[in-house]
């Protein structure tokens, strides 16, 4: 709509360089960005769609036995793959951060479940860079990476509820504090759930238990049960069907107001593995095993032959997520959605299946638990690309931001990704780590890093209590299942690697907790 | 309605003892986590929630025990309302506390050579039945001694100050909740 000769968006443009400039002038969000927009922008929209817990090796995508995703590999043939792509973190809390601040783990510093972003990065994420011009839209099955969106919500236009899209959630306690939602909804979760420390209530807790474990689920399973034979989809009292969140997604996608920025993080295939009759037992004594792997001091003595049918499940949920991918794609290119839009398809980590664990949670960076898929089409693409250079989850934002043509800031830790916008830099590092048991405020002493530079990748373990801290290096290109340890054959990958490490890690801790030190 | 009131009283006093016993217990057992996850303000948030939620289970909870000595067609228990409803919340309390180290006692009793898969299972159930069904029920000959029952009341009186203490926390506790939701 043209109003004196000038456009909406030029009218916007103007409001926000206003709006930008009363910013704080340590507001990381870079203040120029609305006026340094290129003239080729065609103001893109950008749909993510995540899926938790999706691991690449798991992928037929990238080279995986089992035929898992062959809607993804249709998917990839008019799109970019990043073959070598790993998440910030191993689990859902600061992975999700990352993605959406573009820093590492420790920078963000939401080291563990339900800890917030320092204060710089909850005002600085991908919403808030992209508003007033684009519409942001998001929607989550996961509660943890609700609670990161929860942090944002003052720069997410319309952040869908997590029960509008549920058959059932058990703890209805949870979401009466609309005002005070992060402690509001962790003080309930508390109360009436165990976890790894008995609830705080005495009499409805264990009332509250049976009901969630043994009637619910019995009430909505029964319902179901010929499309699901194992079960619905659920987690933490929340039940659901992932076909009903595509739909709505297909919906708000449809009747957004261009441009526009969705970030779907939807539950599948996270545990507990529930494919939908068509895919469970698809790969039913078909043969294949996973690679058998030394038991890790962090291990849960899981079984092998544990371990082979969970992994087999595990397949067969990917396989359903695959379908109902493959319909989103189609339906959303017959809506023409896809002719302006970048669909980003992506993972928070991956999951293990291996060394006694069946986990993702765990002190571990292996690759089935950081190498995770990245798949992107930009608007019209018909190309097949393939990037093999490493890159990381911290990219997506700014990649995000130079494809709206905005200036990406330095204190991103992330760049552009390589055929989008960013140049190919094979000898690149990233980084990766595991700190939630590590102090929020504290330099990382009690953690668990990464550092990857191809084909080397070092994995350094310190301080945890009974173990002596050590390192593990592996030839990803020789030895692709990491099971040989050549730390002692290269002590100069080890020392260099290291060295990048403890630089970047100095760099981003002498940021984060220096601000706490202006405070 | 004067009687009714004391036997809500009494029964209250020891539902809120043991609700906000255990939900102190249980916070300063998570406190050394709290301290290294949560700042001072939302610390105190989540204590407010939680003396606010345990204000309600004790109320929710007297009223069910109060109910249900006022349903049970038993003479001792229609003669000692209070008494009864003390002894029922007390057994209530230990086999909810028995649920709560449900995971410890199935390992524990899936170790003996005895039971094994659902068999360990099945004595926990039986465990549970017992100690809130089969003990109450018994307990409640002992009604008939009119020392026991002067003693269940006389340890409720004890229980004055304390459980108004809670009550005065959960009040603070439901006032800072509101606070924080609407401002």
């Amino acid at each position: 709509m043209k109003t004196n000769g000038v456009t909406r968006r030029e009218a916007l443009k103007v409001m926000g360089a206003f709006g930008a400039a009363a910013l704080n002038p340590t507001q990381l969000c870079p203040a120029d960005a609305f006026q340094d927009k290129t003239e080729q922008n065609k103001d893109p929209n950008f749909i993510i769609i995540l899926f938790d817990t999706f691991s690449a090796r798991h992928m037929s995508l990238y080279g995986y036995e089992r035929k898992t995703t062959p809607n993804i590999e249709r998917f990839a043939k008019s799109s970019t793959t990043f073959h070598r792509h790993y998440s910030a973190s191993n689990f859902t809390q600061p992975s999700t951060a990352s993605i959406l601040t573009g820093v590492y783990p420790w920078s963000h510093r939401s080291l563990d479940f339900f800890e917030s972003l320092l204060d710089e990065y909850e005002s600085t994420n991908i919403f808030s860079c992209l508003r007033p011009e684009y519409q942001t839209i998001a929607y989550t099955h996961n509660l943890h990476a609700l609670n990161i969106l929860e942090q944002f919500r003052d720069d997410v236009e319309l952040l869908k509820p997590i029960e509008d899209l549920v058959l059932l959630r058990t703890n209805k306690l949870e979401h009466r504090f609309k005002q005070d939602k992060v402690i509001g909804e962790y003080a309930a979760k508390r109360w009436l759930e165990d976890d790894f420390s008995p609830a705080h209530s005495l009499f409805i807790n264990p009332l509250f238990s049976v009901a969630s474990s043994i009637v619910a689920p019995s009430v909505v399973n029964h319902r179901y049960r010929y499309s699901y034979p194992v079960g619905v989809s659920e987690l933490e009292g929340y039940y659901f069907k992932l076909e009903d969140a595509i739909d709505w997604i297909l919906r708000a996608t449809n009747s957004a107001q261009p441009p526009f920025l969705g970030y779907f993080h939807l539950l599948p295939p996270h545990d507990p593995y529930k494919p939908r009759r068509p895919f469970y037992n698809m790969f039913a004594n078909d043969g294949y095993r996973l690679p058998l792997k030394p038991e890790h001091f962090f291990s849960e003595c899981k079984t092998e032959e544990e371990l082979q049918l969970l992994a087999q499940r595990y397949d067969e949920y990917i396989a359903d997520v695959d379908s109902e991918f493959g319909r989103l794609v189609d339906n959303l290119d017959a809506q023409g959605i896809l002719d302006n839009t970048y669909l980003i398809l992506t993972s928070d980590h991956g999951q293990l299946f291996e060394r006694g664990m069946h986990a993702h949670n765990v002190p571990v960076l292996y690759e089935s638990l950081i190498h995770t898929p990245l798949v992107i089409r930009a608007p019209g693409q018909t190309q097949e690309l393939h990037v093999q250079s490493p890159t990381s989850a911290v990219d997506l934002v700014p990649t995000i931001l130079n494809r709206a043509g905005y200036e990406v800031d330095e204190f991103l830790e992330g760049k552009p990704l390589p055929s989008l916008g960013g140049k190919d830099d094979p000898a690149r590092t990233i980084f990766s780590m595991h700190a939630r048991r590590n102090t929020k405020l504290a330099p990382l002493t009690t953690v668990t890093l990464a550092a990857i530079q191809w084909p080397f990748k070092l994995i350094r373990s310190l301080g945890y209590d009974g173990l002596e801290d050590f390192d593990e290096l592996f030839d990803l290109e020789k030895d692709p299942d990491e099971l040989t340890n050549i730390v002692g054959q290269r002590p100069d990958v080890v020392s260099m690697l290291g060295e990048e490490l403890r630089k970047s890690q100095t760099q981003a801790e002498a940021k984060s907790l220096g601000f706490l030190e202006m405070e | 309605m004067k009687s009714h009131y004391r036997q809500f009283r009494e029964i209250y006093y020891c539902a809120s003892f043991l609700t906000f016993s255990i939900s102190f217990l249980v916070f300063f057992w998570d406190l050394p986590s709290f301290l290294l996850r949560f700042s001072l303000a939302e610390l105190v948030g989540i204590l407010s929630y939680q003396l606010s939620f345990s204000l309600l289970e004790s109320l929710i909870v007297a009223m069910v025990i109060l109910l249900i000595v006022y349903l049970l067609p038993i003479r001792e228990v229609k003669e000692h309302r209070s008494a009864a409803g003390v002894i029922f919340l007390v057994f209530f309390a230990i086999g909810a506390l028995l649920f709560k180290a449900r995971r410890e006692i199935l390992g524990w009793l899936s170790v003996s050579p005895l039971l094994s898969g659902p068999a360990a299972g099945q004595v926990f159930v039986l465990l549970l039945m017992v100690t809130t069904i089969g003990l109450p029920l018994i307990s409640i000959y002992f009604l008939r001694n009119e020392k026991f029952t002067a003693q269940i009341r006389s340890f409720t009186e004890h229980l004055f100050t304390l459980s108004n203490s809670y009550t005065l926390l959960g009040i603070v506790g439901i006032i800072i909740i509101l606070y924080r939701n609407l401002s």
